[in-house]
């Protein structure tokens, strides 16, 4: 598997891993809080926000550490892609046409990131209704809530 | 049985403020049928009823109640809806913002009945 295609897919599953997370977080304290489990106390919210953006912030944290520990390794395999490669962007000029557009295919995890971000209600919604269809049933009543809307039923 | 539906605007179409603010704009409809615990005179008579609505429902009809909203949602752009079914089969409830009435209000019109 040629190298910047291998830490595409690990930036790729890192991303898609910290929205997993973030997404299951908050999906599970939806549940627990709108399925009464426990009387949540007057300091349930604080203690939600805070271990979220602590969690966040510790992810965050380990990716950061986790690039520092990789450093002189991702140097050392950056150097020998660049070497590797020089020839054949002073032969072939559709190889360079093709990295400059693996480059770009680069930013689409960010960009889906920076999107899930900017529309963070509206993901939560349209994945709630991959999971559960968008036309609920209520005894003889059929409903089509927004598709937009984060649905829970029973 | 219930069906709940939380609709919300992201920071790309409102502005991080509300969020900043501690006031996201979200809004919560509640579809409940043959929901035993809720008894509507009582609510009524404890309730200051704004505006009544009624709204085509399969081949009933649905009642909407626009309320006062009750303690902790004082704020003025905060809107509580209550409905009840002629036969007294259905419920729901919209407790959210006032731009967010107009999906809830679409979301009862748009129901069918299965036979």
């Amino acid at each position: 598997m040629p190298l910047s295609l291998k830490r595409a897919l690990q930036v790729s599953a890192a991303i898609a891993g910290w929205i997993l997370f973030d997404f299951g977080f908050l999906s599970l304290t939806l549940v627990v809080e709108s399925a009464g489990l426990f009387n949540p106390s007057e300091y349930f919210d604080t203690i939600v926000a805070i271990t979220f953006l602590g969690s966040n912030i510790l992810i965050a944290g380990f990716l950061i550490y986790f690039r520092y520990r990789r450093r002189d390794l991702w140097i050392k395999e950056e150097a020998e892609r660049w070497l590797a490669n020089r020839p054949e962007k002073l032969t072939g000029p559709a190889r360079g046409w093709s990295r400059e557009a693996r480059c770009r295919l680069l930013w689409i995890p960010s960009v889906v990131a920076l999107l899930v971000f900017l529309f963070l209600p509206e993901t939560m919604g349209i994945v709630s209704h991959l999971f559960s269809g968008q036309t609920f049933k209520l005894q003889t009543q059929s409903l089509r809530p927004p598709l937009t809307s984060f649905i829970s039923s029973r | 049985m219930y069906l709940s539906a939380l609709i919300g605007r992201g920071i790309a179409r409102v502005g991080p403020l509300p969020y900043w603010r501690k006031e996201p704009p979200f809004s919560s409809l509640f579809f409940y049928a043959n929901h035993d615990e809720l008894k509507y005179d009582q609510f009524l008579t404890r309730n200051k009823v704004l505006l009544e609505r009624t709204l085509p429902f399969g081949d009933e009809m649905l009642t909407c109640w626009r309320v006062f909203p009750t303690a902790g949602h004082m704020e003025f752009s905060f809107v509580e809806i209550r409905c009840l079914a002629s036969k007294n089969d259905f419920t729901a409830s919209f407790y959210g913002l006032d731009e967010d009435t107009a999906v809830f209000h679409e979301v009862l019109e748009n129901a069918t009945e299965m036979k």
